[in-house]
Parts: C-alpha cells; sequence; structure tokens
C-alpha cells in the first residue's frame, strides 16, 4: 500500500466517524401551531420543494373536490388534531387502493379506497389519527435525516473499499449496504407502530370505540389474504406486517379498563353514501378480483349501504370481467338476484344482456337490452345496443 | 439515491492512467455549454423587434447536493434564485428593446381544465417531448430519429388565451434545477480523485428556456443549458445565467 493510499484511508475513516457523529446532533424542532421550519434548514427547504407539488395536487383531476364530503373529512381531522387542526390540509384523491398519506408541509392525502373500505367513523379516525401521528412525530424530516446521513456515511464507505487493496473489502462493503438499507426500512415501520399508537389514543381519546382500529386493520388482512400471491414480510418493507398491527392495537384496546362504544355519527355515512357507485366500479377497475369479492361481502354487512342490489350488480361485474370458468354463469346469477333486490343501477339489464351473449343465449340477452333502454330511453349508447341486438354472437363476444 | 460502482477501484489500474482519465472528466464536467435549436423560418421571419414578451411561470429550484450525491432542496437559495434570475432575464430583454409585459402566473383560484391552465400545461409536455427527441435522442414513432431538423412544434392556436391574457406576443418559459456541491461531497469528490478511484460529479446547473409565438402557437426558439460553473445566487451569477440562458434569443 503507497503512503497516499495509507493517508486517505485514515482520512477517510476520521471523515466516515466525523459524519456518522453528526447523524444524532440535530435536534427536532418544536412545531407550535401554526409554526414553520426557518427557510435556511434542510426542514425549511422540504417545505419549499413540498409547495410546488401541493399546488399540482390542487389541479389534479383525481382531486375529489365534493364541498359536503371535504367539509365532513376536515371536521373529523380537526378533531383528531386538535390544535394543529389548521396546519394540516386534506386533498381527498381519487384512488381505488386503501392508503392515506402525511407530507411534512401538513398536506395530507386520503384515497377513495380508504373512505370506501372505513365501515365507520371511528375506524376512518383511526387512520385520520395515524396520519397526524406522522406529522406530530415530524417522521418525515426524520427519516429524511437519517436517510441522508446513511447514504453519505455509505458514499464514504464505499470508496474505502474501492480504495483498499484488500479483496473482500467489496463484499465487507455490500454487507454494510444491506445492514443500512435494512436498518432505514425497520426506522420506516418504527415510525408506523408509533403512528397506530397515536391514532388509537386519539380516538380514545375522543371517546370512539377502541376496537374499531384493529377491526379495520382486521378486515384489511381478510384482503390481503385473498390475494393471489402471498407476499411475504421483509426486512425491505416500509411498513410492519398487517397482522402484526392488528395484534398490538387489539392488546391495547383490551388492556384498557373502560372503553366508549361509539363508531361515530351518522354524518359519516350521509357523507360517503353519493360515492359508493362511483368507488365500487373504480374499486372492479384493479382487476384484483379475489380482494374486491371479500370487499363486497364486507359492505353487506354495513348499514350505510341498503342498496344490496348495487353490490350484487358490482358482484356480476366482478365475474363478468374475469372470466374464469364458470364465471360467465355466476355473473348471469348475480345481475338476475340483482334484479330482484333494491337499489340496482339501470346497468345490470345492460351487463345482464352482454352476460347472456356470452353463454349464446341471444333471446335473454335481447331481452334484458330491451329492459335497458326502456328504462334509459335516452341512454348515450342506445344506437350500440340496438345494433348489437341484431348481431349474431361472435366467437370471442367480449 | 446516487450509487457508483463497488468495485470501480480495481477497474483503474495504472496510476497515471487513473489520473489522465480522472482529469478528462473532471474537463468534460466543468465545462458550460449551450445548445440552441430554432424552426425553419425562424431567421428569415423572426424579427422580434418592437413585439412583446411575457415570461410565463418560471420554474427554479436550486438544492445542495449531499456527500452521497442525493439532492437536499434549499429554500433560502432558491427565493434568491427566483427573484434574482427572473429580474436578470428581464434586465437582457429590456437592453434589447422588447416591449416586455410582467410576469404572469396563472390564478389559483382557475379551475384546472381553465384554458390558460390548460395551455401551460401542454406548453410543459411539449418542452418535455422536445427535449427527449431533440436533445436525448429518443426517436418519436410519428418523426423518426430526424432530429437534427429544426424544430417544428407547436401548441395550437389554442396559446391565444395566453395572449388574451397577457397581451404578448410570445411566451417565454424558463425552467431551472441548480444544486451545489456541499462541503461533504467536496472533501468526497477530493478523496475519490486522491484514490485515484474516479471522478464524482458535483453540483451541476441545468436550464430549458423556450419562446413560443402566441399568435400560432409554434415553438420557435429552444435552448438547453448545462453548466458546472454557473451560481444563481449572487447577482452577477444569475446575469450570467440569464445571458447564457436567452442565447440566439432572436433580439
Amino acid at each position: 500500500m503507497s503512503r497516499l493510499r495509507r493517508s486517505a484511508l485514515i482520512f477517510g475513516a476520521l471523515l466516515a466517524t466525523l459524519l456518522l457523529a453528526a447523524c444524532s446532533s440535530q435536534p427536532l424542532r418544536n412545531m407550535e401551531p401554526g409554526e414553520q421550519p426557518a427557510e435556511d434548514t434542510d426542514e425549511g427547504g422540504l417545505w419549499d420543494a413540498l409547495a410546488d407539488s401541493e399546488r399540482a395536487l390542487q389541479r389534479s383531476p383525481l382531486l375529489v373536490r365534493d364541498e359536503a364530503l371535504n367539509r365532513y373529512v376536515n371536521g373529523l381531522v380537526c378533531r383528531y388534531a386538535g390544535e394543529y387542526c389548521k396546519d394540516i390540509r386534506v386533498y381527498i384523491i381519487r384512488r381505488p387502493y386503501f392508503n392515506a398519506s402525511m407530507a411534512p408541509n401538513g398536506v395530507m392525502q386520503i384515497w377513495t379506497g380508504a373512505l370506501l373500505r372505513a365501515e365507520n367513523e371511528a375506524q376512518l379516525g383511526f387512520v385520520l389519527g395515524h396520519e397526524i401521528g406522522h406529522f406530530l412525530g415530524q417522521h418525515s424530516i426524520k427519516q429524511w435525516r437519517r436517510t441522508k446521513d446513511t447514504a453519505n456515511a455509505l458514499s464514504l464507505l464505499q470508496l474505502i473499499a474501492a480504495g483498499s487493496p484488500s479483496a473482500s473489502a467489496g463484499d465487507a462493503f455490500d454487507v454494510a449496504l444491506f445492514a443500512a438499507y435494512a436498518s432505514l426500512f425497520k426506522y420506516s415501520r418504527d415510525h408506523e407502530r408509533e403512528s397506530d399508537l397515536h391514532g388509537f389514543e386519539r380516538s380514545v381519546a375522543l371517546g370512539y370505540d377502541a376496537n374499531q382500529g384493529w377491526k379495520l386493520w382486521q378486515a384489511l388482512l381478510a384482503e390481503e389474504n385473498a390475494r393471489d400471491r402471498r407476499k411475504p414480510s421483509s426486512v425491505f418493507a416500509t411498513h410492519p406486517a398487517t397482522e402484526e398491527r392488528l395484534t398490538t392495537l387489539r392488546r391495547e384496546a383490551e388492556a384498557l379498563p373502560t372503553n366508549g362504544d361509539g363508531t361515530g355519527s351518522a354524518e359519516f355515512s350521509d357523507a360517503l353514501r353519493p360515492f359508493l357507485t362511483t368507488w365500487l366500479a373504480d374499486e372492479v377497475q384493479r382487476r384484483n378480483y379475489p380482494q374486491t369479492l371479500v370487499l363486497l361481502d364486507r359492505l353487506q354487512s354495513r348499514p350505510e349501504v341498503p342498496n344490496a342490489g348495487m353490490l350484487a350488480y358490482f358482484r356480476g361485474e366482478v365475474f363478468r370481467k374475469r372470466r374464469a370458468p364458470g364465471d360467465d354463469k355466476r355473473a348471469i346469477d348475480a345481475y338476475v338476484a340483482a334484479l330482484d333486490l333494491p337499489g340496482y343501477p339501470a346497468e345490470t339489464m345492460r351487463a345482464l344482456g352482454y352476460a347472456f351473449r356470452r353463454v349464446e343465449d341471444i333471446e335473454s340477452a335481447n331481452e334484458a337490452f330491451a329492459d335497458y333502454l326502456e328504462a334509459r330511453p335516452n341512454a348515450d349508447d342506445r344506437a350500440l345496443i340496438e345494433h348489437l341486438m341484431t348481431e349474431p354472437v361472435r366467437r370471442h363476444e367480449d | 439515491m446516487q450509487a457508483f460502482g463497488t468495485h470501480a477501484g480495481s477497474l483503474i489500474r495504472h496510476r497515471f492512467a487513473g489520473l489522465l482519465l480522472a482529469l478528462v472528466a473532471l474537463f468534460l464536467s466543468a465545462c458550460s455549454s449551450t445548445h440552441v435549436r430554432t424552426d425553419a423560418e425562424f431567421d428569415v421571419a423572426r424579427d422580434l423587434g418592437g413585439k412583446s414578451v411575457v415570461l410565463v411561470e418560471p420554474s427554479i429550484q436550486l438544492f445542495e447536493m449531499q456527500a452521497s450525491g442525493l439532492m437536499e432542496p434549499r429554500a433560502d437559495w432558491t427565493r434568491a434564485a427566483r427573484e434574482k434570475l427572473p429580474a436578470a432575464i428581464n434586465a437582457i430583454l429590456d437592453q434589447r428593446k422588447a416591449n416586455l409585459k410582467p410576469e404572469y402566473r396563472v390564478s389559483a383560484d382557475l379551475p384546472s381544465d381553465a384554458r390558460p391552465r390548460q395551455v401551460l400545461a401542454l406548453n410543459e409536455a411539449v418542452i418535455n417531448t422536445i427535449f427527449t427527441h431533440s436533445y436525448l435522442h429518443v426517436p418519436l414513432p410519428t418523426r423518426g430519429a430526424s432530429r437534427r431538423k429544426p424544430l417544428s412544434w407547436t401548441l395550437g392556436p389554442g396559446v391565444s388565451a395566453i395572449r388574451e391574457e397577457t397581451g404578448a406576443d410570445y411566451m417565454l418559459t424558463v425552467i431551472v434545477r441548480d444544486s451545489y456541491t456541499s462541503t461533504g461531497r467536496a472533501a468526497l469528490m477530493i478523496l475519490a480523485a486522491a484514490l485515484q478511484i474516479g471522478v464524482l460529479q458535483g453540483g451541476q446547473q441545468f436550464g430549458v428556456a423556450t419562446l413560443v409565438d402566441l399568435r400560432t402557437g409554434d415553438v420557435v426558439w429552444f435552448n438547453v443549458l448545462s453548466d458546472s460553473l454557473g451560481d444563481l445566487r449572487d447577482v452577477e451569477g444569475a446575469q450570467a445565467t440569464a445571458s447564457k440562458l436567452l442565447k440566439g434569443l432572436p433580439l
């Protein structure tokens, strides 16, 4: 080893020590309500850059702008956030997945897939409380700093490894890299655990049934388990396994001496009901049919979903789109069942027509199409349906 | 996160070969370049004398490059640049006797389907396409690989929405992303050079400026700037960057 190399390595090792020591020294701000980070800090930089993406969010075609729904969700966020209410801006995003997110500048996103899956106000509140937990815990900036420090230390280690004459230095670096990434993901999972507990504690403080949090996870676990492929838990998971979160929350709820029994106001149902048909149609478009079937079963038992006909229609849609063996027949059965139930949409008859064509029952198909056109005399697709009624069935009918 | 090869050291065996390579790379990365493209009629038909120009929603963001290469946004630098660069651009346009309109921003309460918003969104999409096709040389199914031809892009006559809002004949768009080497990065760069492992990239200035005719919607001038020495945090730096950004502008 040359002298230059040796001294560089020593220099590098010293620098690494310095960098790693700097990791823990940066304090978090007190975060009083209404307070913003100073402009010349890393957090100030993140806020400034996030302002642009917030403007993009405000223009997004996916933003749900309905006034009543926004008023309701905002009100619930305020109840959970207390004096930090004004620091949080809620954006409802039309995406059919269970998700919500929190940016360090107070931008909270809640996806319609989460609204569809929360059974009551207490469950929705738990999700919102979880996100507020991220905000108050300053998790984003903590994660950013940890990522930054880890990446810096890794870069240095990488140089040292590359400069080292030892053949095993590269391997040692690979191990360090793996460990560093795993530790970053664990850091993220710890934040999720912390936020779960925050959502739980706020729910309890607000007098909601403490069991609603784990019941929501239980429902989500049932959906997770229904998927085609199982996803193993990993050291690279950003979130803890659903099962673990369920168990922790259940234990916490059962340890409470007393428990509120409120699942929340009827406002929840009033605010969400007008959107259920749209969100269910979006849900079917995910093409994750086993999960959608589990969700439809669960929705059947919800009081604010009185129109069983609509659920039966979407069940038919799942089968008609999935086209597994036997699904043509299942689709017809579901649509026929829907027509006997309250609240089925007129599209049920059109879909039934298509389903009958698949099994080459032209007569029943045309009957269903005629019913559809009678129910919707001004349907956009009237000409198309009328034409279809004169057409023989093709081999690969859609 | 930026990653570079794990075993780079073993690739460069000879001490001087490594140093030479490092120097060459240093020169390459330290240079400043601008690449201007114009539409076909540009030289004969474009005379901007007495015409009015409006600067539209300049997008400027400054970062500090961390030792690892991660980019951390810096609000204080960005704010300074958002004041200084437009001011420097306006000063140049003024000097060249352009009739300058006040900077235009779409008002926040306009719905997302409002015409001015849609035109600016289209402008952004066209800028991205021109850059990808004409500068990164990604062929387009509709244009093949004929990237050497003059610009022939248009936003269409719908741009009149911006003309009605601003009263300008031409719209100037400026996008700048600028990063600066942090102390940690500088130390790492020196270390990498000392160990003859390679040259690590430091902070870099990157900018795009375009001019659109607000009557036809045609993109008449397009410039891409890449510079490893530019600095937008002070007045002189902003002036230097502005004049590079506006190079070849027909004024």
